[in-house]
């Protein structure tokens, strides 16, 4: 079974090659159900919405708050909790900016993890340096044993827990059904960023119990520019606006006075990316239509063939702790972007660098690496392709 | 080698492997520059691997040049702008075009934007040294 051919971007070859587009991680590649719906949206009764009264507006607003509720149903979520944003990036900055200038204070703990990327890290500190607050670390190490006893001492005094579903270099997955009722137990809120693990999972954000949970719909199958945030109704409500503009009043007043909307139009000032919002909704059909038990059994298959092949290869150092789909590793005494350009002639896409986690490179000891990421398109060929092209580039550097 | 003979050479190379090799071979040959000068000041900026370019004038006004990378294919295109601009007269080195030399050896092509960038912040580094 493959979902390949349902992907025309796939069809491309790179230098006469066939495409082995192994960096979804990174983004994933469109399917036809999400470019038809970008399509119809825009070429269809289009207007702007919440505004007119005539029939395009109606439609469109009604399909952008029809996007919205299958996303809730997608991530087992109140459609009222899901804020549209830009990206993974910008919901987490959203929170910052809000919830964070409200609730923290210079006596407040925000603890990161070691394996965060860096749009999980940055908006923090930026806050930081105008509040004051402690910024405490997990060490990548934590999650590598089994027990959380750990963790107990740095969540002591959390005020907030800030962490990822998945890390984008390794694939290294917390174990959040443990971790996030010990933060909460501890008295913190929980921002989970599933940029990574609301790819390769079905989510129920209700059970899941975090306060906050953020995603990228690029990554998802879906239109680049357009993101989610989740937060509890409850939280949510008592939040101050992020962005002033359009969409997000009730009244406004000169010289002062201006009222706000309720969530979540509070939070999506100006107008927003209406066609891509569709298009993200789209994309969460397009996969409950394959169906997660499906996906999950072809991602682990896949995922299970990359590590032990990659395994297989004696010049292969790898980095990642469990076959999750997500392959960090190394060709001993080759820089990784020299395997990186001499994979591209062979048609293999793969990402070399720091991944924007800098601090998780240094806590492995690395300056860079390569990164292999599986998605629901690939296939065992893809595999093949890579440790045969990644053969032949060993052996023309050493 | 002179950088006309590497020209022809990439030139006459039938595919993106030989090519490549051949670029390794001159990765090779390039002289390293010494482990005490490859730090953060002598750091060109806009390469996606690290690029360390060191130089001085003699008497003559020639321009000698050291360029290292950590990376291997760099290091094949760092020897490609050494054999251009090395030991040639400050007044000259604003006239070598070395890009639209480069190309016609279908190099350039089978370059990822990143690295040609990384590449054209060399050659600009260089080229302002005059």
């Amino acid at each position: 079974m493959s979902w390949h051919h349902l992907f025309p971007a796939l069809q491309a070859q790179p230098h006469g090659q066939r495409l082995a587009f192994l960096d979804s991680a990174a983004s994933a590649q469109k399917p036809h159900a999400v470019l038809t719906a970008l399509t119809q949206t825009l070429s269809g009764p289009y207007a702007n919405i919440h505004r007119g009264l005539y029939h395009n507006s109606a439609v469109t607003t009604q399909a952008y708050e029809d996007a919205r509720a299958t996303l809730a149903r997608f991530l087992g979520a109140p459609a009222n909790s899901l804020i549209f944003t830009r990206n993974s990036t910008e919901s987490i900055n959203l929170v910052a900016q809000t919830w964070g200038r409200q609730n923290l204070t210079a006596k407040s703990v925000v603890t990161l993890s070691e394996v965060e990327h860096h749009a999980n890290i940055v908006p923090w500190q930026l806050l930081q340096s105008e509040i004051g607050f402690t910024i405490r670390v997990i060490p990548a190490t934590t999650f590598l044993q089994p027990t959380t006893y750990n963790l107990q001492p740095l969540l002591q005094g959390t005020t907030l827990l800030a962490l990822t579903q998945m890390s984008n270099v390794t694939g290294l997955k917390p174990d959040l059904t443990h971790i996030i009722p010990l933060a909460k137990q501890h008295g913190a809120h929980v921002l989970i960023d599933g940029s990574q693990g609301a790819v390769h999972s079905p989510q129920n954000l209700t059970q899941l119990g975090a306060d906050f949970y953020t995603l990228t719909g690029h990554k998802l199958y879906g239109p680049t520019g357009i993101g989610l945030l989740y937060a509890r109704p409850e939280i949510l409500a008592t939040m101050p606006p992020y962005q002033g503009g359009g969409d997000m009043i009730e009244q406004v007043t000169l010289p002062t006075g201006t009222t706000f909307a309720p969530p979540p139009a509070r939070f999506e000032a100006g107008t927003p990316a209406i066609a891509e919002a569709i298009g993200l909704a789209a994309a969460a059909q397009f996969v409950e239509s394959l169906g997660w038990p499906a996906i999950t059994k072809l991602e682990h298959s896949l995922a299970t063939h990359l590590t032990e092949a990659l395994s297989s290869l004696p010049f292969i150092q790898t980095y990642s702790p469990a076959a999750t789909g997500i392959a960090a590793f190394n060709v001993k005494g080759c820089h990784p972007a020299d395997i990186a350009t001499l994979l591209d002639q062979q048609g293999v896409a793969v990402r070399s660098g720091h991944h924007c986690a800098m601090p998780y490179m240094k806590a492995l000891g690395i300056e860079g690496c390569l990164r292999a990421s599986i998605a629901l398109y690939n296939t065992e060929e893809d595999i093949t392709q890579l440790t045969t092209a990644l053969t032949k580039a060993h052996k023309m550097l050493t | 080698m002179t950088l006309p003979e590497a020209l022809e050479t990439l030139q006459l190379l039938p595919d993106w492997e030989s090519r490549y090799a051949f670029i390794i071979e001159l990765a090779k040959q390039l002289p390293p520059m010494p482990q005490d000068e490859k730090v953060p000041a002598n750091i060109v900026r806009g390469c996606t691997s690290q690029v360390w370019l060191t130089h001085s004038f003699d008497a003559n006004t020639h321009l000698h040049l050291n360029l290292d990378s950590d990376a291997l294919i760099v290091r094949g295109l760092l020897a490609l702008v050494h054999l251009a601009y090395n030991n040639q007269p400050r007044a000259q080195l604003a006239a070598i075009n070395l890009p639209s030399q480069l190309a016609q050896s279908k190099l350039l092509e089978h370059l990822s934007p990143n690295r040609r960038n990384g590449f054209a912040s060399v050659v600009a580094t260089v080229s302002a040294l005059s």
